[in-house]
């Protein structure tokens, strides 16, 4: 006898995630889960950032990585909450190892909770951290064809950085021939192009965590 | 990468829902099937082989597994469908 059921099983990861994001929405934090494959960029991005952030928020960052706590130690010379998960060879954050994180930090005092996930360009897209939104970082070494090839990652993107754009003379690449890649799988996300290393050419992700920010300080 | 993970998430889903369901309470359980979405957010072959390994010496050990393509289900989706019991 067959029973016909229908029960989302990745609900068992996605309902802790609708916890976490609750716990954020009522202490009021803006939270990003940052994604790429390994070495697109993500920890030089949050570094380069958090000069500029730290003076205007409450920021409080955890890291995802399989083994080490290197990613942490380059932060450790901000003063903020940093909560290292080691995933133990996990490719992925998922909502419990976020919620324990979380639980680490005190989120009355925090306005913007940035996550970096494990580098991967695969698994994150299936676990729902509870971030409001999932920011993918994309380094042009990595080629144009990856919004295709890792098309759920850069579906559930809400936000695209093209990152490394200085070194595209040296790779020969057209930065609008990525971004139209980019826009054929999301023709909605935004997008950023920046050279993490100069924090000059952050303004436009600057400007869009500031009114992201705000909106969650208002609601 | 991902669906060892994946693989104990069903192997309790499919323990409480027999406990819930009384069609499949105590009874054996023959198969599974499950419904997924484009772009699949789970490899049939590699939950398998972690489904497999998992369910060794437990009621659920020799459970075939069925994968069937939906349409119906939201971007990336990963249901149970479907639970077998011998009569
Ligand atoms: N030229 C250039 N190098 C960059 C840029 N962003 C990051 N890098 C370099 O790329 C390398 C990897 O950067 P990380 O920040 O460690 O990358 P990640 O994504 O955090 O890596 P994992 O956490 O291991 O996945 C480092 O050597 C950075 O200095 C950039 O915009 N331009
Ligand atoms: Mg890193």
């Amino acid at each position: 006898m067959k029973i016909q059921v229908l029960k989302n099983v990745m609900l068992k990861n996605d309902a802790i995630g609708a916890d976490n994001r609750w716990l954020f929405d009522k202490k009021k934090v803006f939270a990003i889960n940052m994604t790429s494959s390994p070495g697109a960029g993500k920890t030089t991005l949050i570094r380069s950032s958090l000069e500029r952030l730290t003076a205007m928020y409450r920021v409080a960052v955890i890291e995802g990585d399989l083994f080490t706590s290197r990613d942490a130690e380059r932060l450790e010379d901000f003063s903020i909450p940093l909560v290292q998960i080691n995933t133990e060879g996990g490719c992925h954050l998922d909502a419990k190892m976020v919620h324990a994180a979380i639980e680490k930090i005190d989120l009355d005092n925090v306005d913007l909770c940035i996550v970096e996930n494990v580098g991967n360009l695969v698994c994150p897209a299936a676990f729902d951290i509870g971030a409001h939104r999932m920011v993918l970082l994309y380094s042009i070494t990595e080629g144009e064809d990856k919004p295709a090839k890792y098309a759920t990652m850069f579906t559930r993107a809400d936000v695209v950085i093209i990152n490394k754009v200085d070194i595209a003379p040296y790779l020969n690449m057209d930065l609008d021939a990525i971004e139209a890649e980019v826009r054929a799988v999301n023709p909605t996300c935004r997008i950023f192009r920046v050279n993490s290393l100069d924090a000059s050419t952050l303004t436009d992700w600057f400007a869009w965590l500031d009114s992201e920010i705000a909106s969650t300080l208002q609601a | 990468m991902h669906e060892g993970k994946v693989a104990q998430y069903v192997f309790d889903l499919v323990k409480e829902t027999a406990e819930e369901d009384l069609d499949i309470k105590g009874k054996k359980i023959t198969e599974l099937t499950f419904a997924m979405a484009r772009p699949f957010s789970v490899v049939p072959d590699s939950f398998e082989f972690y489904f497999t390994e998992l369910v060794k010496n437990t009621d659920l050990e020799g459970v075939l597994l069925h994968f069937e393509e939906s349409e119906d289900l939201e971007f990336g989706a990963f249901y149970l469908s479907g639970i077998e019991v011998e009569d």
